[in-house]
């Protein structure tokens, strides 16, 4: 048990702190869209020309080839100095990329991986489908193979980011007469494909980074197979455990940021008897409780690395953080707007960030996985319950 | 950085494990008479044989040697076969002895570290009734809660700005008090200036956050012992013919046990590496650690006796131990709410 840097670690850690105290932009990131998108892959250039795109990403597709302890210490700067999120860039990143580079050919990780790196494109997510939300096996987009290529017809929904992304990362059902989680095929497709309509969703936040996507007859290559035909199940469950495991890193590691803030907020916010928000019993009782359990979702964190230092692939043991980490989200939003008083109501500066992360937080214990499916992952992989 | 035990570390924990489940079976407590303690001197002795209490104590006052980290280890161990709090005070009150035994009345003190360190010396928990009336020092007044009184030499307080050895013969009036732990006897009584047989400053050695550290991972255990008796019930006991396990209700109440002992161990072993490195932030650890221990224990000994259904109301299964064990442990060393309040007060932690 030790939580010590090596000299070369913490020498890694200066070099971090000066160029992104350099480099990071001073200006906040655009709303999503068109401009938002064009944010976000200037700073990934950026990222990419100052050395440090895919930190622990191999070499020879542009990553920096270095280890789990680095990453870690890389994103404790980053979001200490409040670099920008991952926002578009997300999928790519911690998604796609990282299931290419498990799962995918050398064509493939050359083909898709550097353009990740540097900037040039934006990833999303296909998995979904108005009937198959937790259930995700019973998903029925069809792909009929035919000489070199795949026919897709059918719909995906929850695609966050679709109207901006140039490919998808895209589950169909190969063979309709296996067993449910044997016909499946993990494929890329491009999003400017023929036979696509993309139609946005307003969230209750007010956002439209969410779409339904239909495939009316959508021909994609088979060499954009990743895995293996009918090989899509475990090639995504390798990817949701990315996603469970260290995808979130960053954001565990920012929550940390949100709780001080909202502390901050709690100093100077005066409730309407007069005194300060932090002067009450009831809510300083709850801004300490969260501080605590966040500063253990930090321990969790290092714990989990820790772990995985020791195995080959993140456990289940990621569906814990991930449930946590979410579910304290929207507890300290909603002890924000308790707070802000009669402000709550205002989606502007009045009230600041507040009300805006309060209605988006419930994204959190919905997206990725509910709040339940992971309760059911950790009661039956970790705890080996019964189905 | 490594957060996980070491090799030697985790040979530690398995050894102090294997030992308390052969000597310590926790059917053996459903045995007793209400109050009786489940520790003898005899085997006090025993334990103090395997170097538990000395474990963390410097080699130069008669101790193991090793540190914090190998004593929280144990400690959780401890905490999961519901052993009693005077071990800790045994193992607190070894560290104010030796410190003791370089002032004044060397010779005795010296005398004392030795018979707690081999276990011939038995030291009862007193824990202050309201913090603002204790005066804890050299002197020692307020009134307090004793648990393990019957057959013990010192009582052991302690509190943010020290702890004490007071000689057991030197209380006089104890009022007796039915505890909810029926393993453990308790008492109440009033100080009224009584001299201490030994005090040590936290400015000299940190007993408050030591022992508030350590409660927490007794409480630990707990939360780790009521997890994995509920998850085997629930695996084995069957209703609509399925394992009530197999059912989302409880399985989720299972989970969440999970997440909380998961949280618990992380913050354990981050706090104790802080505190034994002397971090600026390793104070704060150990209130968070505490805090969320008493809130987490007691969470998943409460859930785990409504999923042991009607057995789990019963005496005749040993869930309702760690209910009551968690209250007694909750006012050692801090409550939650004294924690959460010293956390919240504190810039923000590194």
């Amino acid at each position: 048990m030790n939580l010590d840097f090596s000299p070369e670690q913490v020498e890694f850690r200066e070099r971090v702190r000066d160029w992104l105290h350099d480099n990071v932009p001073a200006e906040k990131r655009p709303p999503d869209g068109a401009e938002g998108r064009a944010f976000d892959l200037a700073w990934q250039q950026t990222l990419y020309r100052g050395g440090w795109a895919g930190i622990n990403w191999p070499k020879e597709y542009g990553g920096q080839g270095l280890d789990t302890f680095q990453q870690l210490i890389f994103l404790m700067e980053y979001s200490r100095c409040g670099a920008p999120g991952d926002h578009y860039r997300f999928n790519g990143l911690n998604l796609a990329g990282p299931t290419i580079i498990a799962c995918g050919d050398e064509a493939q990780k050359a083909t898709y991986l550097p353009p990740i790196l540097k900037g040039e494109v934006i990833w999303c997510q296909g998995f979904s489908e108005p009937g198959a939300g937790s259930d995700l096996a019973s998903l029925k987009t069809r792909a009929v193979i035919e000489g070199d290529e795949m026919i897709v017809t059918g719909s995906k929904i929850w695609t966050s980011w679709a109207r901006f992304a140039d490919w998808q990362q895209l589950l169909v059902r190969t063979d309709p007469d296996a067993p449910r989680h044997q016909g499946i095929t993990w494929v890329i497709n491009r999003m400017d494909n023929p036979g696509m309509d993309i139609r946005p969703i307003r969230d209750m936040a007010g956002g439209t980074d969410l779409h339904e996507v239909f495939y009316d007859q959508v021909r994609i290559p088979l060499q954009n197979v990743v895995g293996g035909l009918n090989n899509g199940w475990k090639v995504s469950m390798a990817q949701l455990s990315f996603e469970r495991g260290t995808a979130f890193m960053p954001s565990q590691i920012e929550t940390q940021n949100t709780i001080e803030a909202l502390i901050e907020l709690a100093k100077t916010r005066r409730l309407e008897d007069g005194r300060y928000a932090i002067e009450d019993d009831h809510i300083a009782y709850q801004l300490a409780t969260l501080r605590a359990e966040i500063r253990s979702l930090l321990a969790m964190t290092l714990l989990g690395i820790s772990r995985n230092e020791r195995l080959a692939m993140p456990g289940p043991e990621g569906s814990m953080l991930k449930l946590f980490q979410s579910e304290l989200y929207k507890r300290i939003t909603a002890l924000a707007l308790d707070i802000l008083g009669p402000d709550r109501t205002a989606l502007d500066e009045l009230a600041g960030r507040w009300p805006r992360a309060f209605l988006g937080s419930f994204a959190n214990t919905l997206g990725g996985g509910t709040s339940e499916v992971m309760r059911n992952i950790i009661g039956e992989r970790c705890l080996g319950l019964p189905r | 950085m490594d957060l996980l035990p070491s090799q030697e570390q985790q040979q530690i924990v398995d050894a102090a494990r294997h030992f308390l489940e052969g000597e310590f079976p926790l059917a053996d407590a459903l045995q007793l008479a209400e109050g009786e303690s489940r520790i003898t001197r005899e085997h006090l002795t025993r334990i103090a044989e395997l170097g538990w209490i000395g474990i963390g104590l410097e080699e130069a006052w008669g101790g193991v040697g090793y540190g914090l980290c190998e004593e929280a280890l144990l400690f959780v161990e401890l905490g999961r076969a519901l052993l009693p709090p005077s071990i800790l005070c045994s193992v607190l009150g070894a560290r104010i002895a030796a410190a003791g035994s370089t002032r004044g009345d060397a010779a005795e003190m010296g005398r004392v570290t030795g018979t707690i360190l081999s276990g011939h010396c038995k030291i009862a928990a007193a824990v202050p009734r309201t913090s603002t009336s204790a005066s804890i020092g050299d002197v020692v007044s307020g009134e307090f809660m004793l648990y393990e009184a019957g057959d013990a030499d010192f009582a052991l307080m302690c509190n943010t700005g020290g702890a004490a050895l007071v000689s057991l013969s030197a209380l006089k009036s104890l009022t007796p008090v039915s505890c909810i732990d029926p393993t453990l006897s308790a008492a109440t009584f009033a100080a009224d200036a009584i001299e201490a047989s030994a005090f040590i400053a936290t400015a000299q050695d940190d007993l408050y956050h030591r022992g508030a550290l350590l409660c927490a991972a007794l409480l630990l255990g707990i939360a780790e012992a009521t997890l994995q008796r509920s998850v085997d019930y629930a695996k084995e006991r069957e209703q609509y013919g399925k394992p009530i396990g197999s059912f989302q209700a409880i399985k989720h109440y299972c989970a969440d046990m999970a997440i909380r002992c998961e949280s618990l161990r992380a913050m354990l072993y981050y706090a104790s590496v802080k505190l034994a490195q002397g971090d600026d932030s390793g104070r704060f650890d150990v209130h968070t650690c505490k805090a969320l221990a008493v809130n987490y224990a007691q969470l998943n000994a409460n859930t785990a006796v409504q999923i042991h259904g009607g057995m789990g109301y019963t005496q005749e299964m040993d869930i309702h131990l760690f209910v009551k064990r968690a209250q007694v442990l909750a006012g050692l060393f801090g409550g939650e709410r004294q924690h959460l309040r010293d956390l919240l007060a504190q810039p923000r932690p590194d």
